[in-house]
């Protein structure tokens, strides 16, 4: 309740986006006391959801100042409809510019755990990734299709750990698909391997289904070129480029021929933040936004621009009737990149099959899910987060220079840190040997150079 | 020369004990005729004995002496009352008490003390299973870790909140002249002038201070629409800025005001005058004082001198003026 007790947005090196923002609304929630006003709040909570959306208002910043509007409103009598619970659950602790830190503390580090040549064929990691007080790895595991047969035991329940030193681990599964006796998913570690280990063999009872050495990189091994800096976009433009890549992410999930994406209201978005300093009103991201709706086919008013040559990639892939196979295999990757926005990512690998290719990413400090994609008791999305906007932007280029979106497709939260699994929209069409990724946050972004090891 | 040296003493009643008491503003404190001993009475209750309603009214009162949620809850104009009585404020804390049946809240105690607030975290903590029974004999699990714990940390915060909420109520209770007073106090405190680097770090609530108080003054003062006000904060030498923009319908008036306007015009009712904008107090008084004031938004100001209005009814006095001097 006490607002001094919010660090002011302003303070964390934004361009002084935060401080025009949190004027903004508080300046909004003035108007909605007036006596001609009738209570209705909508329009606060409106311009509220689109700043902590843009990433220049925290969340707390806006909760606080829509439960204390209601408060406000309720001492004069008039109540609004929605409580502001109901925002508070979806505006919590999202604070872009701020870097991940343990309570009262340092971040903790993450490291790769370098792994050995892939064997030819059978299971494999894509990458080993210790984190606080577990090590995560995404695999693909192939079982015996005898070891199957045994419906009385779960296969992944079968299934231990052990080092080159004897040292056991405790396994876990937050999340996986099979397809026949095919495992994909992430596998979890407890504790994580030491620095000393050098073999890890996951074995069930018909034997080892799977050995991965952990030795040092191969010295052909080119490490990452990692470039980070402040996002050349202004949180405006930001915001809205990820309602384009809504647009694209919708067009990707229905059949040939069939509308998915839905227009933003343009209008009132850029209205809010225009009047926040979110958005200069010379930019050209609304115009960019416009031409993508009339690409589809949308019903988009207002003067277009031309559309950046990786959305029509995507939209030229998908507006075809026969689409290529994706590449089929599993390529690894193991890489931490810097803490964006408050967030850490570290990519392990790539699979790729008839299903689609998708990016499997460590992740922790994003902001929490809706409520409307609350998990279930085992973990899992109860709907296809795929409509899920994480407040960051991936992109990657093949080395064919293709460009491919990533979309969110499902999350497997392990403690506090989580898997996502991206589809990589459209799906790879060769086993490329390095990715050029992209990821821009509200406030920050990197590119990244990674080498797949297939 | 004191920002408050333009209001009347001003009394509201607060039910204390079994009968109600009289608690009155006077310049720019706020005193308890029915407690000549009101410092014993505090030791007493810090001693564990009963506390007066009206010493903690007062002890509240000193607490949210610079509250800036004072400003958002408080009012913007005289035409903007807010109304709590003291059954609410009584429901509130019976609220509490339901959550913190363990440790009840004394009778009458807005602000339990350290002893007893520890008490109340302690039982909460319990009913979450986060700590032994007392007298059980059981080890005390920490609190610091576990879900049970973190459920009594959210409860403890909550109860936390819920406090501040009564304390909150408590003095937007005291009706609505005290109610001004209160907001000219935290306006007062925080435009000190050795606190610019504080507010500066809080620009955006003063913005919102500062507009939601002079947009309903401008409206009368030029018949603009409120929604087309907007001020900044002024620091610096001067009395700050305004200006007009656009005309007809899409007229907007910009101004930059220092926060102390809030205390020394505003909470004063002295923020439109005669016609005029009052900017500025060259010599505070009751019932006479000595403004700065704006005939029109383009015009340099004008010293006046202001009268207040008798009238014993209202929350803040109001003016009419006296004399123009050049």
């Amino acid at each position: 309740m006490h607002s001094a007790g919010t660090p002011p947005a302003g303070q964390a090196g934004d361009g002084g986006y935060g401080e025009r923002a949190e004027t903004y609304l508080r300046l909004l929630a003035e108007t909605a006391l007036r006596a001609a006003a009738d209570g209705n709040t909508n329009r606060v909570r409106d311009a509220a959801e689109i700043l902590v959306d843009a990433g220049v208002l925290s969340g707390q910043a806006a909760a606080q100042i829509m439960n204390d509007l209601q408060l406000a409103l309720r001492l004069r009598g008039k109540r609004d409809a929605l409580a502001a619970g109901a925002l508070l659950r979806r505006l919590t602790a999202f604070r872009p510019g701020y870097p991940s830190r343990e309570a009262g503390g340092q971040p903790n580090s993450w490291r790769v755990l370098p792994l050995g040549p892939p064997p030819a064929t059978g299971s494999r990691l894509m990458a080993l990734i210790r984190t606080a007080d577990r090590a995560l790895a995404p695999a693909v595991l192939h079982f015996s299709p005898i070891a199957l047969l045994d419906t009385e035991t779960a296969p992944l329940t079968t299934l231990t750990a052990t080092d080159d030193a004897g040292t056991g681990y405790r396994l876990g599964f937050p999340g996986g698909t099979w397809a026949g006796s095919t495992w994909t998913g992430t596998m979890a570690l407890y504790p994580a391997p030491p620095a000393t280990a050098t073999r890890l063999e996951i074995s069930g009872p018909n034997g080892p289904v799977l050995r991965a050495g952990l030795t040092a990189a191969q010295p052909a091994a080119a490490p990452p070129a990692l470039v980070a800096g402040p996002a050349t976009e202004s949180p405006g433009e930001r915001l809205l480029t990820r309602r384009a890549e809504g647009m694209l992410a919708a067009l990707a999930r229905v059949a040939p021929g069939g509308h998915g994406a839905r227009p933003p209201d343009t209008d009132e978005l850029t209205a809010t933040l225009e009047a926040a300093g979110a958005l200069s009103p010379l930019s050209a991201a609304p115009r960019r936004l416009a031409a993508l709706g009339q690409l589809l086919g949308l019903p988009v008013e207002g003067p277009a621009s031309e559309v950046p040559a990786r959305w029509t990639a995507v939209v030229a892939h998908y507006g075809r009737r026969r689409r290529p196979a994706p590449v089929s295999g599993t390529g690894a990757i193991g890489a931490v990149l810097p803490v964006l926005d408050g967030a850490r990512f570290a990519v392990a690998g790539v699979h790729s099959g008839v299903p689609g290719s998708f990016l499997y990413v460590v992740a922790e400090g994003l902001r929490p899910l809706p409520r409307r994609l609350a998990l279930d008791p085992a973990g899992r999305s109860r709907e296809s987060p795929a409509s899920i906007d994480t407040g960051f932007s991936w992109w990657v280029r093949d080395d064919a220079g293709g460009w491919h979106l990533c979309v969110l497709e499902d999350i497997n939260p392990v403690g506090r840190e989580g898997v996502l699994t991206m589809a990589l929209l459209p799906p790879l069409g060769h086993p490329t040997t390095e990715l050029t990724l992209e990821v821009s946050g509200p406030a920050q972004q990197v590119t990244a150079t990674l080498p797949v090891r297939w | 020369m004191n920002w408050f040296d333009s209001l009347p003493a001003a009394d509201t009643q607060v039910p204390c004990g079994s009968g109600t008491h009289t608690v009155r503003w006077e310049a720019g404190k706020l005193t308890l005729p029915s407690h000549p001993d009101a410092e014993a009475e505090l030791v007493l209750g810090a001693l564990g004995g009963d506390k007066p309603e009206c010493v903690t009214v007062a002890e509240v009162w000193a607490r949210h002496a610079a509250d800036l949620v004072v400003l958002g809850m408080g009012p913007r104009c005289a035409a903007d009352p807010v109304t709590v009585s003291w059954d609410e404020v009584a429901q509130q804390r019976g609220s509490l008490s339901g959550l913190t049946q363990a440790a009840p809240m004394p009778p009458g105690s807005g602000a339990p003390g350290p002893g007893a607030q520890r008490a109340r975290r302690l039982a909460i903590a319990r009913s979450f299973g986060a700590v032994a029974p007392a007298g059980s004999g059981a080890r005390v699990s920490g609190l610091g870790s576990g879900p049970a714990a973190a459920l009594a940390r959210g409860m403890a915060e909550g109860t936390q909140r819920a406090q501040q909420r009564i304390e909150l109520f408590q003095l937007l209770a005291l009706g609505s002249a005290l109610q001004f007073r209160l907001s000219g106090t935290v306006c007062a405190a925080w435009a000190e002038p050795d606190r610019a680097g504080e507010r500066a770090a809080l620009r955006p609530q003063f913005a919102a201070a500062l507009s939601g108080r002079f947009a309903p003054a401008a409206q009368e003062w030029l018949g603009i629409d409120p929604d087309a006000v907007s001020v900044t904060p002024h620091e610096g030498p001067g009395w700050g800025t305004m200006r007009v923009s656009g005309s007809g319908g899409n007229r907007g008036l910009r101004a930059s005001l220092p926060l102390g306007w809030l205390a020394s015009v505003w909470a004063c009712g002295l923020a439109v005058v005669g016609g005029h904008l009052v900017v500025a107090v060259e010599e505070p008084g009751f019932p006479e004082a000595r403004v700065l004031a704006l005939p029109a938004p383009d015009a340099a100001p004008v010293a006046l001198t202001v009268r207040a209005v008798p009238d014993d009814s209202a929350a803040v006095p109001a003016w009419e003026l006296c004399s123009e001097r050049d």
